[in-house]
């Protein structure tokens, strides 16, 4: 995946923050695209008239308008925004990482990758209503699958890519805290407790011949 | 503790996924100058009861469950790793601590997708005329509450330092390298 041939030096880790913050972006930019476009379209010739049915992500609309289309659609496109408006939060969290607190980073990422997941989630439940209106085996009916499905999918994808790429994998070079001037002490977590050597090291008696200063 | 509590709640999300799957998304009964007809719908496709009594599946199910379940295997995958997490390599622990959200998410968007469609059909209103009775099934609240239960679970299973506070030792860039570093030769304490 992304991460193998992620290693390197400090900048890498801006480079995949920022390449994952635009995949997260492009994700919910898609989204909101393909929620305007239809998802299957279905072309009925049950009589000399012939019928266009379009399946957008906020209902059923008919070329022919009968009943001026007083049925309730079925929202499912609020699902898929819900989603990209999430994506395009996390997308600038994940671009603001660096100035925000330490404790924003978990969140960013469970929401990166989560949003991501929400609109898979989503996008695969209205691909099962795709899948069936392109198995009807009735030949008056021909269905194809609209650019709104396909542009679905490929937000899903990007999504998902930007919102692994979100994540710290660890081994992976981290942003490089801002330097303060002077020395820089790294701490260390200590599991074991006091085992390891204190962070500005043991004392120790100097043997050189100008030691002893 | 707390990861335990948050395995537990992705089994149990996992759990009533698979309960609420089998169950009625929704039903409606239509009662039409003195027949009754219904329709039931799970995740697994819709079936009517004829006013005889009689009961007809559709022809092409709707396969809704298929994500849903997915996302129930995901989710006990998820909570396996989690469990394991302590013999597992920092990478994998990470990915299923990234998994349980993956699934967790997954099961709000089929869930909602399908709870869209759901609001939808208790909502319509009768173009036939009679009287249509719909209301949301417990599968329909069984799938909520997984949903509910996952996103706890998998947010309980996530670890607060997720960014080290220190720089990784091997970035060799800043740190100092095994050997120490080459100091300026007036300050040498080399003969």
């Amino acid at each position: 995946m992304e991460r193998a041939s992620d290693e390197g030096g400090p900048r890498s880790g801006r480079v995949r923050r920022t390449v994952g913050a635009v995949a997260l972006g492009a994700g919910a930019v898609l989204a909101v695209v393909a929620s305007t476009l239809p998802v299957f379209v279905q072309e009925l010739a049950f009589t000399a008239q012939r019928e266009t049915f379009t399946l957008t992500l906020w209902g059923f609309e008919s070329s022919l308008d009968h009943n001026g289309g007083d049925r309730a659609g079925v929202g499912y496109g609020v699902p898929v925004i819900a989603a990209a408006v999430l994506l395009a939060v996390s997308a600038v969290l994940v671009l603001a990482a660096p100035r925000l607190p330490a404790r924003f980073a978990g969140p960013t990422s469970v929401a990166a990758i989560g949003s991501a997941a929400v609109l898979t989630g989503s996008t695969w439940t209205v691909g099962q209503l795709v899948l069936v209106a392109l198995s009807s085996g009735d030949t008056a009916v021909k269905t194809g699958v609209g650019s709104g499905m396909s542009t679905l999918v490929i937000a899903c994808v990007v999504a998902l890519a930007g919102g692994l790429l979100a994540q710290h994998w660890p081994g992976l070079v981290s942003e490089p805290r801002p330097e303060p001037g002077g020395v820089v002490v790294y701490r260390l977590p200590d599991a074991e407790g006091g085992a390891d050597t204190p962070p500005f090291g043991v004392p120790v008696r100097d043997d050189t011949a100008e030691g002893g200063s | 503790m707390k990861r335990l509590a948050g395995v537990t709640a992705l089994l149990a999300g996992a759990v009533l996924t698979a309960t609420g799957s089998t169950g009625s998304l929704y039903e409606t009964t239509r009662i039409d100058s003195g027949y009754r007809s219904g329709y039931r719908m799970t995740l697994w496709g819709g079936e009517y009861t004829t006013p005889e009594g009689a009961t007809e599946v559709g022809d092409v199910p709707i396969l809704f469950g298929v994500p849903a379940v997915v996302a129930a295997v995901l989710l006990v995958v998820a909570a396996v790793l989690v469990l394991a997490t302590r013999r597992l390599p920092a990478g994998v622990a990470l990915g299923a601590r990234v998994g349980a959200v993956v699934a967790a998410g997954l099961l709000v968007g089929a869930v909602w997708t399908v709870g869209q469609m759901v609001r939808a059909a208790t909502e319509e209103s009768d173009p036939v005329g009679g009287t249509l009775v719909a209301t949301a099934g417990t599968g329909m609240w069984l799938l909520i509450a997984a949903a509910v239960v996952a996103v706890a679970g998998a947010l309980l299973v996530q670890q607060r330092p997720e960014v080290p506070a220190y720089q990784p030792l091997d970035d060799d860039d800043t740190d100092t390298p095994p050997m120490g570093v080459r100091i300026h030769p007036s300050v040498s304490t080399e003969e």
